[in-house]
């Protein structure tokens, strides 16, 4: 296995787990929102789930991310991890398109930490 | 990019100058530890410029139009103050904090732009190096590893400015006020989105979004209505009584459809159109804008400031109608033979659905889902019976819808003054809500 082929599976896992990790992020919030009728929880779980879209853009048709994420984060965790997932990898090494997720995600930091 | 980034620099340390209180970092003695900073910076451009000029690498050829776009909005940036700086009172905090705001902000934008560069430098390297070994490149490579060292040392020294104030100090950013017709121009544009999806390309990941998306911007109208009954431009008791129940009952109903739509579409394939998410982000940041403060609700006084409540009154209305319509269409998507779902949810909603049938039913529902599939959580056509619970789900979001619409009707009357109970007395509430004879078109008196 060369290292651009590493590289790519990297890459390839860190945005799997980013989706997860959103979309368990849009869930939980969606979840809270109805339940609190809480507006940002549901904007955040919108945002989050529009993140996902974009994520899921970026990957190809066989990406592995079914898997649900285990714990009790609250959703503004959870996104956060993602942004944490997305700096394991430089920049240059994800797919063009991944800098927009990226602000993204820092958006809903900004709008909801 | 190196070619360009010069001009970069230079623009944001001529912008910098120019702010408020600022002093040219390269000519006159820092006053404070910031100016310093930016002063070290164009300190460090210069070397590099000066370093890179007339030598074979990077040598002549075509800028780099990002960076152009950004130094000339620097420019442009620093115009402006120049015009305004004497209007403004630097004593004054709201002042202040957006002045510290647009400084944070600007050496952001050098951090961000340097590690770009330096990106960009570390791979060219790795190219050159590539071309040496196949004896394609032939000058020294010493300058390209210094100018990638140097602009390392420079993202780190913006890097600690960043970090101490970014983005802390954006919290009392000056907002402009918004855009009056954003709101109206954004749902509009929504709502049309949401048919052509409808109409070309049904998937559960396209009625999770759309149904989400509109169980959030029912929540979103109730508190701007909200806000509007409290600042008297909708009817307070009719809001309140009426209207505000109503719209509890259809938000929660999209949201049902949604939830079960989010459920039944496994995530890999919750790839939402794109036109669909462009037209939702543009929503979601047009309402946002009026609801939302910092990391929380706007407070009711708050969104009287950001906003027409009358006008926004009146573009709910049109939204609350306009939801009866897209319930039918979400309704009848729902009939779609192309629809597809997850073989594992479609197990457990049908074991949820065969919870509730009485006991020694015929056929139970799960069995209509094939275990081969559910190992693998193949995509399967939407079986019946979860198709049947989806349309009892989508019938109740029409419903409810209805009556929302119905209730909206107050809205007619937003900004009106409040009616006398004289008025409610006397039918003078019911002549002014009726449409003038005038501008009521080809009536025909054959719809009773």
């Amino acid at each position: 296995m060369n290292s651009s082929t590493i590289t790519e599976l990297s890459s390839r896992r860190a945005l799997e787990e980013v989706v997860q990790l959103l979309s368990c992020a849009s869930t939980r919030a969606h979840a809270l929102a109805s339940a609190r009728h809480d507006l940002p929880m549901g904007a955040l779980g919108l945002g989050a789930q529009l993140a996902v879209s974009q994520a899921l853009e970026l990957l190809p048709a066989d990406a592995d991310v079914d898997e649900s994420v285990p714990g009790h984060a609250t959703p503004i965790e959870l996104v956060r991890s993602a942004e944490a997932v997305t700096r394991i990898v430089p920049i240059d090494q994800f797919p063009p398109g991944t800098s927009q997720l990226i602000v993204a995600i820092c958006d809903l930091i900004r709008e909801h930490g | 990019m190196l070619r360009t980034w010069g001009e970069v620099v230079e623009s944001a340390g001529e912008l910098w100058e120019t702010l408020p209180g600022g002093a040219d970092p390269m000519v006159a003695a820092p006053t404070n530890a910031e100016d310093a900073l930016m002063g070290r910076l164009q300190s460090m451009n210069s070397t590099l410029l000066r370093n890179s000029r007339g030598r074979e690498w990077p040598g002549e050829g075509p800028a780099d139009e990002r960076l152009l776009t950004i130094s000339g909005n620097l420019i442009r940036a620093a115009e402006l103050v120049q015009r305004y700086r004497s209007d403004v009172t630097l004593t004054r905090a709201p002042v202040q904090a957006d002045l510290e705001a647009a400084k944070a902000r600007l050496m952001h934008t050098l951090y961000i732009g340097a590690h770009g560069v330096h990106v960009a430098l570390g791979q060219d390297l790795r190219a050159l190096q590539d071309g040496r070994l196949a004896g394609r490149a032939t000058f020294p490579l010493t300058p390209v590893r210094a100018a990638r060292d140097r602009l390392a040392s420079f993202e780190a020294i913006a890097g600690s400015y960043v970090s101490r104030t970014y983005p802390a100090a954006l919290r009392d950013e000056h907002r402009s006020t918004p855009e009056p017709n954003r709101v109206s121009n954004a749902l509009a544009t929504w709502e049309i989105q949401t048919h052509r999806t409808l109409a070309t390309s049904i998937s559960g990941a396209n009625l999770m979004a759309i149904t989400q998306t509109h169980a959030w911007v029912l929540m979103a109208a109730q508190r701007l209505l909200h806000a509007a009954a409290e600042a008297g431009a909708i009817d307070k008791d009719q809001f309140k009584g009426r209207l505000s129940p109503a719209l509890e009952a259809a938000q929660a109903s999209w949201g049902n459809v949604a939830t079960t739509w989010g459920n039944l579409t496994p995530l890999s394939a919750q790839r939402i159109d794109p036109n669909l998410v462009g037209a939702t982000h543009e929503t979601r940041a047009a309402l946002l804008e009026l609801v939302h403060d910092r990391t929380g609700p706007a407070s009711v006084t708050t969104i009287a400031t950001r906003a027409d409540l009358v006008d926004i009154a009146q573009t709910l209305q049109q939204t609350i109608s306009a939801s009866v319509d897209l319930a039918h269409g979400l309704l009848a998507a729902t009939g779609d033979t192309t629809l597809s779902i997850g073989a594992r949810a479609a197990l457990t909603m049908s074991t949820e659905l065969d919870s509730h049938r009485p006991q020694n039913s015929a056929d139970p529902i799960e069995a209509a889902v094939d275990a081969n599939d559910v190992v693998g959580n193949r995509q399967i056509s939407l079986p019946d019976p979860i198709r049947g619970a989806l349309k009892q789900q989508g019938q109740r979001v029409v419903d409810t819808s209805t009556s929302a619409a119905r209730a909206a009707a107050i809205l007619d009357r937003a900004g009106e003054a409040p009616q006398t109970s004289q008025e409610r007395m006397n039918g003078r509430s019911h002549e002014r809500r009726a449409p003038s004879r005038a501008l009521v078109p080809n009536q025909r008196g054959c719809e009773r």
